[in-house]
């Protein structure tokens, strides 16, 4: 297979761009619909309910805002593949799967991050200002806060693999792909967590109160003989003669490691070889 | 140029489309795909641009598999499928977008396919009713000067005036190094236009043949009464008498009547392959 049979600076800088030609439209309505609701759901909320004081007191806005709408756009990524004669179109058009991945998973990702924090922007700048005309206070900058906490980046962590579900979800079902991930997703982690529920019966069943207790690869809570009156401490639990049986730190550290920049990619790749054997 | 060998394929268990089929298309030819409802024509032509997969033997375009649908294979080939999508833009932003995947488009050439179907160039594609939308297509397909241009039922859609159209811009484009393969129920659409018959029925390829080898070998005429001809191997009735279809023994001229042939190669295969062979 020839270099460039695979990934081509122009070719894919000409995709693109017909890319972006053929759904300008779609995302500029994308763009003024997202733009709209934070700013109602904003003036809502501060009308009714809450006090904007702070910039600070619009992150969990911001938050649902950033999954909300970024995983119905992501859902919607293949919606041609859903359409015979557009899929055809699109997967006869003579560039690489991979470009046309590419193309996609930029727009999913790194271009609806911009266009987000972009509206959501625009969205507080209007309300900062209806907030100074209404009581002749502008909101305080206190985000310097936020941004260097760990939930913040664990925010983002999080979003990025809920994209890479969604986007999988996107290749596989055509139509309501939103629901149908969202669907299987609960599925699969329910099937997981009973996997592991049956797991730790098998090895703990006599030192566990209830089948409930444990969370699938973390640990699991064992209940110790009443008789040996001691107490224990296991990574800093203490259960007074309940234990924690947690994985070991290095293994943990690991899980966390591939949870955190692992689980995104792989499914990123399943979603690109399932992109490449697509027929219809 | 489309090479498929021992093909085997099927949407469900137990129920094959292709078994075993093998075609060979060469350059400079156009090729018509005749064939019932469900036989599997426009399967067949998805599986020459890759859009279906082989599930046993091998599909091969111009020598590159065509499963993997890779962007040098993309380029030398193009689809019109019979039911099609074209972009909400303008007809120059759809060939500012499209045309630079295809590195021999003629942009020239495009403007006179789509001035000989009488579409005006400044005009949206969204105004067009789905006839001028397909005459578009067919045009900008044209033009890309792709190496295979495969077409499912072009002429579907279109009216009488710009079938005769149709039939004109293909005879233009045709060249040595093309391979123009046509899919259609429409057999008169095609007449003076395809040079070489191919007629898939139950799974596989039963006719292959020139046109020329054709009439070589099978006369076509139309008759009073059907006494008057000897063995004749598909007869069929109208107002004007009898046309008939015999085996051509004292080397007469005649003109192709495709219907006529593709019913009698499905009424009589083995006589017709005896024939033939």
């Amino acid at each position: 297979m020839q270099a460039n049979n695979i990934l081509s600076a122009g070719r894919f800088g000409a995709y693109l761009k017909k890319h972006l030609v053929d759904n300008y439209r779609f995302y500029l309505m994308s763009i003024v619909v997202v733009t709209g609701l934070l700013l109602l759901l904003l003036i809502f909320v501060g009308i009714t309910d809450t006090h904007f004081s702070h910039y600070g007191d619009l992150v969990p806005f911001y938050l649902i805002g950033l999954y909300v709408s970024g995983l119905i756009f992501t859902s919607m990524s293949f919606n041609e593949l859903g359409n015979k004669p557009h899929g055809i179109d699109y997967l006869l058009l003579p560039a690489s799967h991979l470009e046309k991945f590419l193309t996609t998973l930029l727009i999913t990702t790194i271009g609806f991050l911009l266009v987000y924090h972009l509206a959501f922007f625009l969205a507080a700048k209007v309300l900062d200002t209806i907030i100074g005309i209404r009581t002749g206070a502008h909101m305080e900058n206190d985000l310097t806060r936020h941004f260097n906490s760990d939930e913040w980046k664990w925010s983002y962590i999080v979003w990025f693999i809920a994209q890479s579900v969604f986007f999988l979800g996107a290749i596989y079902f055509h139509k309501y792909s939103l629901i149908k991930t969202a669907f299987f997703f609960i599925v699969f982690v329910l099937a997981l967590y009973l996997i592991h529920a049956v797991f730790a019966q098998i090895f703990f069943h006599k030192y566990m109160d209830d089948w409930r207790t444990h969370i699938p690869f973390v640990g699991v809570n064992i209940e110790l003989e009443q008789q040996k009156h001691y107490t224990v401490m296991v990574s800093g639990n203490i259960y007074h003669n309940h234990v924690m049986l947690m994985l070991p730190e290095k293994v943990r550290d690991v899980l966390l490691f591939m949870v955190k920049y692992m689980v995104a990619p792989i499914l990123w790749t399943v979603a690109y070889f399932r992109l490449r054997d697509k027929e219809i | 140029m489309i090479s498929i060998q021992n093909l085997s394929f099927s949407y469900r268990k137990n129920k094959p489309l292709f078994e075993g089929l093998n075609l060979q298309l060469e350059a400079g030819q156009i090729y018509g795909l005749l064939g019932k409802n469900g036989a599997g024509k426009s399967s067949l032509l998805k599986q020459m641009a890759g859009l279906l997969f082989p599930q046993g033997g091998v599909c091969r375009v111009m020598g590159y598999e065509a499963r993997y649908r890779q962007p040098d294979f993309l380029r030398n080939l193009f689809m019109v499928p019979e039911e099609f999508y074209l972009p909400q833009v303008h007809i120059k932003n759809y060939v500012k977008t499209y045309a630079p995947f295809y590195p021999d488009f003629d942009n020239k050439a495009f403007n006179n396919y789509l001035s000989e179907f009488q579409i005006p160039l400044d005009q949206r594609i969204t105004d067009m009713s789905y006839g001028q939308k397909k005459k578009v297509l067919i045009s900008f397909a044209l033009a890309t000067n792709t190496k295979a241009l495969i077409m499912d039922e072009p002429t579907n859609g279109l009216d009488i005036p710009s079938k005769s159209q149709f039939r004109k811009v293909i005879a233009a484009a045709v060249s040595d190094e093309k391979c123009i393969v046509i899919s259609t129920h429409q057999v008169r659409d095609l007449d003076n236009l395809i040079n070489n018959i191919v007629i898939i029925e139950d799974h596989r390829i039963i006719f292959q043949q020139d046109v020329a080898a054709v009439t070589d070998k099978l006369c076509f005429k139309t008759v009073s009464n059907l006494e008057d001809v000897g063995d004749v191997l598909f007869a069929s009735s109208s107002l004007r008498g009898h046309s008939v279809i015999t085996e051509n023994a004292g080397m007469e001229q005649s003109r192709i009547d495709m219907e006529m042939l593709f019913n009698a190669v499905l009424d009589q295969p083995e006589k017709i392959s005896k024939i033939f062979n």
